[in-house]
């Protein structure tokens, strides 16, 4: 996730696997991501392959939290079996360095003290502080256990840090956040978070401020505040409450202008502190990130599929049908039931990273961390079979993107390093046939692949906002799109006149002519004119463009909570007028709609929206995902007693 | 209201085994020691601890031998810094901080047995011996062995004692009983003065539980808790009569507890808040609770899930109760109670784009411009660094104190002429204060235009000139008033009430002298045609000899008001519609009500029965109308309206039941009220059925999982 100036995108995802888990994650060294889960393994990722690196049992149990030092030098783990173990960080892989002097009961949380050679452990009823260089424990703070109906209930401290001061922060099952004094041990102060658990905390890098989640959801900053104006005594006080989670707020973070919160309820949301924007405009909007920015839906044109990706599995299904016609705002009856067609499990541990169907429903590829999967379907009246292609051909590094070609020919499959292979697809049988290479080599993986419909043109795209585009049919390097400030979030080429329609993270849109290799005059006109400014504080990014044969001069696009029909012939709005105007629209007479329109066609009856795209029929075809229904499949929540239920 | 806030525990309580062997449990006391957050605990056994309460944390801690016995808790000597305590009746233990070592310490022994040592602050600590006798500890340290007097008699046994400051006295109030008899004792241990009063027993045969008590104005308020659940409140005055006849103590019942209870304590806490302690049969568990006295009501209640001792101490607003194996410190707080709190109000401050703040900052130069003489230190004012449009006003002041009043009014609109916001408001004040000073001087100069033109320009504040309302209530100018509730933002409630009495109260001849704008409210504010004729012919009835008619005035007001609801029932207007209008300028201001209450307690029975009539009629025609806010530029709100019968009802309302000429009224705003409550309570039900029916707004589209919907987009 890359939190720039103006905008929150998910850019790469690392797939998950039934045999790890991940309990908490840190960034260490040079950017150097590690991870450690219940299995008892520390992980790091290749983050340009997005796959393991390497793993190593720590000999521990169950690990709890992995947190660097300060310096970035030395990992510390805490494990079930009260042991903290330290490993030094090399530039190849870790090195297991020495343990702790080991305690009776799980240690279920560490932070490092900013400047001294010291760990605050907290485990069950007490916190200890640990001297790294001798590995002795030098401190232990006992917590109050609560008497509930008469019984001891145990205390368990869910998060620790150290303040450069020496004091240590802490919250715990109780609900409470507590300060101690680490060299003697004593309570400085307590404050009652929440009735529930105080789940997790975090400290902002001046120490002015920190974060708690708390298994009810909200999230409460506090922060070291002058006692009195002018004075120099500084207090901690409770200064904003939020509330936007449903479920356990699981993981807290402090950046230097934002509270960002990772819930049980899925959600990460990243709330900007007004004291610290210069702008009080839009950089200062709560953003909200809910789905992943990426289609986990394909489909297939021409024959009326869809394939839907889950973890573990794909499901294929066959829409359903219409025989009536109606105006705008009719439900038409449906007169033939969609239909679930196939379900594929994965084979496995591994999850499924990505996956795609042909245009005529015929070829299903998909692929986890370390294997590619192509499956043949044969249709023959109301029956389905499949049969899987049994020898792929090896590639050097792993698939991250699949593509079929528009005849569904070949496969693309996008890898690290800006490499594109192209498999050759006959009846039944693959074979690798070249690879397309960047001109330049890059360091960065391929993130996005779109194909001209005529089969000659490949678009790749990549993270750092690099455009390559190849002929496929000379197997040639064409040119490189001009490059961008913002990554790329989605992109195609259009059928008739073969632009490449880019559509940014800032929420820029761009058509680049590839025979002309330069920007469309459109496309200049837009970047002179300007957006609509609501078009440009939009939350989520373009995740889906297409095109209506039809009407070559139509783009269709969407994000999570809106879908666009961007008519280039009309004019752009500016910002004196309404963006979403439809409304208005409707109710005018012909001739002053044709006077009022712009080219920006809106609509947000459907949301919040996974994936849309034009089926060859005509008709379009676009899948909401209910927040109700996620929400229903998480275990319930902490009752709270609101207000006049 | 009053609520208990968060508990903790301050220590665990470990009980000796002689403690246990005597079957004493729970403490001895609970103490101050000096300092605000410091206590000194005495167990049940040989310990005594001292506590500071927020850190939880013991700082000190002194045992007396293996085989001694503590008899009376440790107090703190505010005057020596001093622990006294006693130990096995007689002995007497006085130490510091510092001492370590417990057996060191000063020891005296005494010839008589101890029942307590009381200790106040700023006054030497005394001993109450068993046989009722008080000495001062340094008297008693001087001779120890000296003869004790007995004031009880024969088998009486002191059961509860305490101490109070009265007028800057000490005096002891302590209990004793004879079974079944219980005595009250008061002592000045000074003037060894003794009285004892009989304590009459309880109806229903039940025993007395606890006491506690307050002093206030000399007068000792003594609250009993009795096992059959009865609170009962006595009032003993301390006046120093000679008698010294057994009088027997009234008491009268304050509280009925839900249940009886064997044992319990019992705890002021405040005027109207008590605290108790009472195993609790029903639910097998001790509860504490607070009751408001005024209003019979349970505030707050906390149940302990295992044994308290029934023992409870108070400290600095804090609670203390043995609890199981250790000592629980509860926080309170008490509010002042009243009935309108708890209604809840909104206030509409429309006003917040006229307020009008000094820049303190940019006068910091120039400290003495605001008062009434500032040209006599014309250096001050230069050396501010002003440009002339600063000191072009200031300048004219002394003009102002000398021209004659015709030419004042130039002088104001040269003044006011200054573009300068924070100049400007420092000259407008200047000016007025100015003004305001010379009206005091000459009883005869009275400028009211220059004060409307200063008022109108939207600078000035009450704390600008702060004796503007006075002046104008003395000079009976209601539209000079009406402007300053309109302009002032800061105007406090001892004036609000004072601006509502003058309006209450001013004659009708001067309301109709006055210019006032009741285009707004004529558009609600129906008067009854007769009754202007009336006042026409009172106003042209001529005053003789100083005499007035009984009918004029106010009193009038009131008469014609009786005979006018019994006649027309609420239809018209109970005040005048110029009067109307000045009352709407009072309801519009912003106020705080623990603020304004004290003050509306002062209205006399006339003005508040009017003024409630008012309201009442107010309220009815925005019941007439289904409106939430009465037409006219103020925009009166219901809400507004409701705000002001509460709060005239809350602080009159003793008066309002007691005034006969009140009750119609009263009455018929009870029935009203009632009504109004049923209709609500009716529309609520509607309310609750139609609430369902968002969720069938969108049938089709929700369950459905699969459509095809046809959508255009222009």
């Amino acid at each position: 996730m890359a939190c720039r100036q103006y905008f929150v995108l998910v850019v790469q995802i690392i797939p998950g696997d039934d045999r790890r888990s991940t309990e908490s994650i840190c960034w260490a060294g040079e950017e150097r991501l590690f991870s450690a889960g219940l299995n008892g393994e520390i992980i790091e990722y290749d983050l340009e392959k997005l796959c393991v690196k390497y793993s190593l049992d720590a000999y521990g149990g169950p690990i709890w939290g992995i947190v660097p030092n300060p310096s970035g030098t030395q990992l510390a783990v805490c494990c079930d079996d009260g042991s903290v173990k330290l490993f030094s960080i090399t530039p190849e892989n870790i090195v297991f360095e020495k343990s702790l002097d080991r305690q009776k009961d799980r240690i279920l949380c560490l932070a490092w003290h900013p400047s001294r050679p010291q760990i605050v452990t907290g485990s069950v009823n007490a916190i200890r502080a640990f001297n790294v260089s001798s590995g002795h424990l030098f401190q232990t703070l006992k917590m109050d256990r609560p008497l509930i109906s008469g019984k001891k209930r145990d205390c368990i401290v869910w998060s620790v840090a150290v303040l450069s001061c020496g004091e240590i922060v802490s919250t715990d099952s109780t609900g409470k956040l507590r300060f101690w004094e680490l060299e003697r041990g004593t309570l400085i102060r307590s404050f009652n978070v929440t009735n529930s658990d105080a789940l997790c905390l975090a400290v902002s890098k001046e120490e002015d401020s920190l974060v708690v989640g708390t298994a009810e959801g909200t999230i409460l900053q506090f922060q070291h505040l002058d006692v009195q104006a002018g004075k120099e005594t500084k207090e901690w006080f409770r200064t904003r409450p939020f509330r936007y989670h449903t479920h356990d707020v699981k993981s807290v973070a402090h950046s230097s202008t934002a509270l960002i919160s990772g819930g049980f309820d899925g959600q990460i949301i990243c709330r900007p502190l007004m004291e610290k924007m210069e702008t009080k405009t839009y950089e200062a909007v709560l953003r909200k990130i809910m789905f992943p920015h990426r289609h986990l839906v394909s489909c297939a044109q021409a024959s009326r599929l869809l394939l839907f990706q889950f973890p573990k599995h794909l499901e294929l299904w066959r829409l359903g049908q219409t025989n009536e016609s109606g105006v705008d705002g009719d439900v038409l009856n449906v007169s033939q039931d969609p239909e679930l067609l196939l379900k594929l499990k994965s084979k496995g541990s591994e999850c499924i990273r990505c996956s795609t169907i042909s245009r005529c429903g015929s070829w299903v590829s998909y692929t986890t961390s370390s294997r590619l999967f192509l499956y043949r379907l044969h249709y023959e009246n109301q029956n389905i079979s499949i049969s899987r292609v049994p020898k792929m051909p090896p590639l050097q590094t792993a698939a991250l993107q699949l593509l079929f070609s528009w005849d569904a020919k070949q496969l693309y499959v996008g890898s690290q390093g800006g490499l594109v292979y192209v498999l050759e697809l006959s009846d039944g049988a693959c074979q690798h046939s070249y690879t397309l290479e960047p001109p330049s080599a890059s360091p960065h993986s391929v993130h996005l692949l779109t194909a001209s419909s005529d089969g000659s043109l490949l678009a790749a795209a990549f993270v750092d906002s690099h455009i390559d585009i190849y002929n496929v049919k000379t197997q040639k390097y064409v040119c490189s799109v001009p490059q961008y400030s913002s990554p790329p979030t989605a992109m195609s080429i259009c059928p008739s006149t073969e632009n490449l329609v880019i559509a940014h993270a800032d929420q820029q849109i761009l058509e680049f002519n590839i025979a002309e290799k330069q920007y469309t005059h459109w496309s200049r006109k837009v970047l002179q004119h300007g957006l609509h400014r609501d078009w440009l504080e939009r939350d989520t990014p373009i995740t889906g463009i297409t095109f209506n044969p039809s009407k070559p001069e139509h783009i269709l696009m969407h994000d999570n909570y809106m879908f666009c029909v961007l008519d280039k012939s009309l004019p752009l709005p500016n910002d004196k007028t309404s963006l979403t105007n439809q409304r208005s629209l409707k109710s005018l007479s012909e001739k002053m709609r044709r006077s009022c329109a712009h080219a920006f066609k809106i609509t947000r009856e459907y949301k919040p929206l996974l994936f849309m795209d034009l089926l060859d029929d005509g008709e379009l075809v676009m899948v909401e995902r209910p927040l109700v229904d996620i929400l229903s499949q998480l275990p319930p929540p902490i009752k709270l007693k609101k207000f006049g239920t | 209201m009053a609520a208990l806030c968060e508990a903790f525990t301050l220590c665990s309580l470990l009980y000796s085994d002689d403690a246990k062997r005597q079957q004493q449990d729970g403490l001895q006391g609970v103490e101050g020691a000096g300092e605000r957050d410091s206590v000194l605990v005495t167990d049940g056994g040989r310990t005594v601890t001292l506590y500071k309460v927020s850190d939880r944390r013991p700082l000190g801690s002194w045992a007396v031998r293996q085989g001694q016995r503590i008899t009376s808790p440790a107090v703190y000597n505010h005057r020596s810094g001093e622990y006294v305590l006693v130990h096995d009746e007689k002995v007497l233990r006085v130490w510091k901080d510092d001492d370590v070592n417990f057996d060191k310490v000063f020891k005296a022994t005494l010839s008589t047995d101890v029942c307590r040592v009381h200790s106040l602050p700023d006054a030497e600590p005394f001993i109450l011996f068993r046989g009722g006798a008080v000495r001062y500890l340094d008297a008693m340290l001087a001779d120890p062995q000296q003869e004790i007097e007995t004031v009880v008699t024969e088998d009486e046994k002191i059961v509860w004692s305490k101490a109070f400051m009265d007028d800057e006295q000490p005096m002891l109030i302590f209990i004793t009983e004879k079974h079944p008899d219980w005595f009250v004792y008061t002592r000045h241990p000074a003037f060894s003065t003794c009285e004892r009063w009989r304590l009459p027993p309880a109806a229903d045969c039940s025993k007395v539980l606890d006491f506690s008590a307050v002093i206030k104005n000399k007068m000792v308020s003594m609250v009993l808790l009795y096992s059959s659940g009865h609170v009962c409140q006595s009032e003993i005055l301390l006046a120093s009569s000679e008698q010294n006849v057994e009088a027997e103590l009234l008491v009268s019942p304050l509280l009925q507890l839900p249940e009886p209870a064997d044992t319990g304590a019992l705890i002021i806490l405040d005027d109207s808040y008590i605290a108790t302690l009472t195993p609790s049969p029903a639910r097998k568990k001790d509860c504490l609770c607070i009751w408001n006295t005024s209003f019979q009501t349970l505030q707050d209640c906390k149940e302990f899930a295992q044994k308290t001792w029934t023992q409870l101490w108070t400290y600095d607003s804090k609670l203390f109760i043995p609890h199981a194996n250790s000592l629980l410190v509860l926080r309170y707080a008490c509010q002042q109670s009243c009935l309108a709190s708890a209604l809840g109000k909104g206030k509409e401050t429309q006003k917040s784009e006229a307020v009008s703040i000094m820049n303190w900052g940019e006068l910091i130069g120039s400290p003495k411009q605001s008062e009434p003489t500032p040209a006599k230190n014309p250096h001050s004012v230069k050396e501010t660094p002003s440009s002339s449009e600063m000191s072009f006003p200031l300048e004219i002041l002394p003009d102002i104190q000398m021209a004659p009043e015709s030419q004042i009014p130039s002088l104001v609109q040269r003044a006011s002429m200054s573009r300068d916001l924070v100049h400007l408001q420092v000259a407008i004040s200047s000016i007025a204060q100015g003004l305001i000073t010379r009206c005091k001087k000459e009883p005869k100069f009275y400028p009211q235009s220059s004060f409307i033109k200063l008022l109108e320009s939207g600078t000035l504040s009450y704390s600008l000139c702060p004796d503007l309302i006075t002046l104008c209530v003395e000079k009976q100018d209601v539209q000079l008033l009406q402007l300053c509730l309109e302009q002032f933002v800061d105007l406090p409630e001892d004036m609000l009430c004072l601006c509502l009495k003058t309006f209450l109260s001013v004659g009708e001849a001067i309301l109709s002298k006055a210019n006032l704008n009741t285009k707004s409210a004529a558009s609600y504010i129906e008067e009854d045609e007769r009754r202007k004729k009336a006042m026409k012919m009172e106003t042209a009835r001529p005053v003789q000899n100083g005499f007035s008619h009984p009918i004029v005035d106010n009193c009038g007001v009131q008469v014609l008001n009786k005979r006018r609801i019994h006649k027309t029932g609420g239809q018209f207007s109970p005040v005048t519609i110029r009067r109307a209008v000045l009352l709407n300028s009072v309801l519009t201001c912003p106020f705080s009500e623990t603020f304004l209450l004290p003050h509306l307690k002062d209205l006399a029975s006339d003005q508040a029965i009017l003024f409630l009539d008012y309201l009442f009629y107010l309220y009815k025609k925005c019941n007439d109308n289904f409106v939430l806010s009465l037409p006219g530029q103020e925009r009166l709100s219901v809400m507004q309206v409701l705000d002001w019968l509460n709060i005239i009802l809350d602080a009159n309302f003793t008066v309002l039941v007691l005034t006969p000429e009140a009750k119609n009224l009263v009455r018929s705003l009870q029935k009203y009220m009632k009504s109004q409550m049923s209709f609500f309570s009716e529309l609520n039900k509607v309310e609750g059925s139609l609430a369902e029916i968002p969720k069938f707004r969108k049938p089709t589209q929700s369950c459905n999982r699969y459509s095809i919907e046809v959508l255009t987009l222009y």
